[in-house]
């Protein structure tokens, strides 16, 4: 087998596949080496759910035939990847990383990987999670069958949930992408805390046919990586429409950099008190300096505010009312009970008394939503704040127990643009942005549904004038 | 308990996937007491949620459609 610089552990989607087509490299070479990395590394993190080395090799001599006889498939073709382990994967353990699931085996495949496999790319392994992506609301980051997950920045703080070992591997170099699912925030948090680029489509983009199911109205399935561009690669290899999906769009998506807004046409609402009062006090040079970037690059920056809503206990109720009716099988059976988080468990019990009119007026109150984003996404094109406010936890902190050491300031900003977004649907983009000591931070960009040509334009100007994607985290 | 704009702003950060409970907890509560917990939160969560204003013609976001 060739040998290979640590730089190709961190090369782009781009690069790979202009040393792939070139033939510089095999796709087996490839395969081999990045297999071999994540399962000796993926360890290290809490990262690996289960590797799948014999079955890539097998795929990458299939994609190197075909290299060969000049069948280009796109991009991704040979490059590996990882999935979340509550993708369905035919013939091995799909856990959904909770105990009551770990022998679970599907007959079939989750359609991103059908379509993933489609254009050549290669499913080198599947990756660790929260338990049932946190479904019932968890305590602390060892909520997972493969343990806390141990950020690569500082394994002494968490990698963000609920796609913890999608974002770790990213950030590890141990996978060029992965793909991870978020209901409300777990592809966006994980992305800051790690400090890889994270993209959650519009809902309805990508189809959840053979993905756990936590919240049918709320669960996206999008992809972590080196770079908002190669975020854009690999969900246009996903999206689609899909009839197995009863809240499939019907749409596709085509990255179409050269038909995208001019920078210095977008508008780009923000919110200072995001950056200045509400960001920890470690992290606001970074954020200030991302939002002093997004300026240089001539976008207009609006101050504005947030459509005035009960988003919080709106999105806890839908998430915890369609879970426990999902998931009241495992609480009826008692199995529920093996799960690793005490306050989880109790949180799925508990979300089986939801009354009926709660939960219709959470869904009522959230149409009141999206239709107030429509009326915000006609005055500008972009939301701009920090995608977490701080660094990533300390792995043994509690992650209801806040840290803030002064009284929250008054006007609320943009902060509950995470369940806000997701109620509403609308795609967001997590970009690191810089350091709060030796931990990333990251900001995130949200638009109107089915603006990621827009969302990927702005974080590609932003990657270009700055290295922060560039970054890698220690000893790796 | 009265649930202010700061308050449920603050719930909205909890880094979680699933249902975000706004109090923290003690570490040593009992499972009866943690299903206690949970059942007051989803009260609250309904409590407020009760309050909102909704248009009567108003139907549920069952659809998505951009």
């Amino acid at each position: 087998m060739a040998e290979f610089p640590s730089d190709l552990f961190f090369a782009t989607i781009p690069e790979l596949n202009a040393r792939l087509k070139a033939r510089e490299i095999s796709a087996e070479d490839l395969t081999r080496a990045v297999a071999a990395r994540l399962e000796r590394l993926g360890p290290r993190y809490n990262a690996l759910a289960l590797p799948l080395t014999e079955y890539a090799i097998r795929r990458a001599r299939d994609v190197d035939k075909d290299i060969k006889r000049e069948r280009f498939r796109g991009p991704l073709q040979g490059v590996p990847y990882g999935v979340k382990d509550l993708l369905a994967f035919a013939g091995q353990p799909t856990t959904w990383g909770a105990k009551p699931y770990a022998a679970q085996v599907f007959d079939f495949n989750a359609a991103v990987i059908e379509k993933l496999s489609g254009v050549g790319a290669v499913l080198a392994g599947k990756l660790a999670m929260v338990e049932l992506a946190g479904g019932g609301g968890y305590r602390y980051p060892a909520a997972s069958l493969t343990g806390p997950g141990l950020n690569p920045w500082d394994r002494g703080r968490w990698s963000g949930g609920s796609s913890s070992g999608s974002a770790a591997a990213v950030a590890a170099g141990l996978v060029p992408f992965a793909i991870g699912s978020e209901t409300s925030g777990s592809i966006l948090t994980p992305a800051a805390y790690c400090g890889v680029t994270g993209l959650r489509p519009t809902y309805g983009l990508v189809s959840r046919y053979g993905a756990m199911a936590l919240s049918w109205t709320l669960d996206k399935i999008g992809p972590f990586a080196r770079s908002a561009e190669d975020c854009a690669i690999v969900l246009q290899a996903m999206a689609g429409r899909d009839g197995r999906d009863p809240g499939s769009l019907g749409k596709s998506y085509y990255y179409t950099p050269q038909y995208a807004r001019k920078v210095t046409d977008l508008r780009v609402g923000y919110a200072p008190v995001d950056f200045a009062e509400w960001a920890d006090p470690s992290a606001r040079p970074a954020f200030q300096a991302a939002v002093a970037a997004i300026k240089e690059l001539g976008a207009q920056l609006v101050e504005i505010k947030l459509p005035d809503f009960p988003y919080g206990p709106a999105i806890s109720t839908v998430i915890a009312a369609e879970a426990a009716s999902i998931f009241e099988p495992l609480i009826a059976s008692g199995k529920v009970d093996q799960l690793a988080d005490q306050k989880q468990i109790a949180g799925l019990k508990a979300a089986l008394d939801i009354p009926a009119k709660d939960y219709l007026k959470a869904m009522r109150v959230r149409r009141l939503i999206q239709e107030a984003f429509q009326r915000l996404f006609s005055t500008v094109d972009v939301l701009l704040t920090p995608a977490r406010l701080a660094p990533a936890s300390k792995i043994e902190q509690a992650l209801d127990a806040s840290t803030r050491t002064s009284p929250p300031p008054k006007d609320v900003g943009l902060t509950p643009l995470i369940p806000a977004g997701n109620l509403a649907g609308l795609p967001a983009l997590s970009l690191p942005c810089g350091f709060a000591g030796s931990l990333p931070v990251a900001i995130q960009l949200v638009g109107a549904p089915l603006s990621e040509n827009t969302l990927v334009a702005l974080g590609k100007a932003y990657q270009e004038r700055t290295d922060w994607h560039k970054r890698r985290p220690p000893g790796v | 308990m009265k649930i202010t704009r700061r308050k449920l702003a603050v719930s909205a950060l909890i880094p979680l996937a699933g249902a975000a409970p706004a109090a923290a907890a003690q570490s040593a509560e009992t499972p009866e007491q943690l299903l206690q917990n949970a059942r007051q939160q989803t009260r609250r969560n309904g409590d407020t949620l009760a309050k909102a204003h909704v248009p009567i013609a108003v139907e549920p976001a069952f659809q998505f459609k951009p």
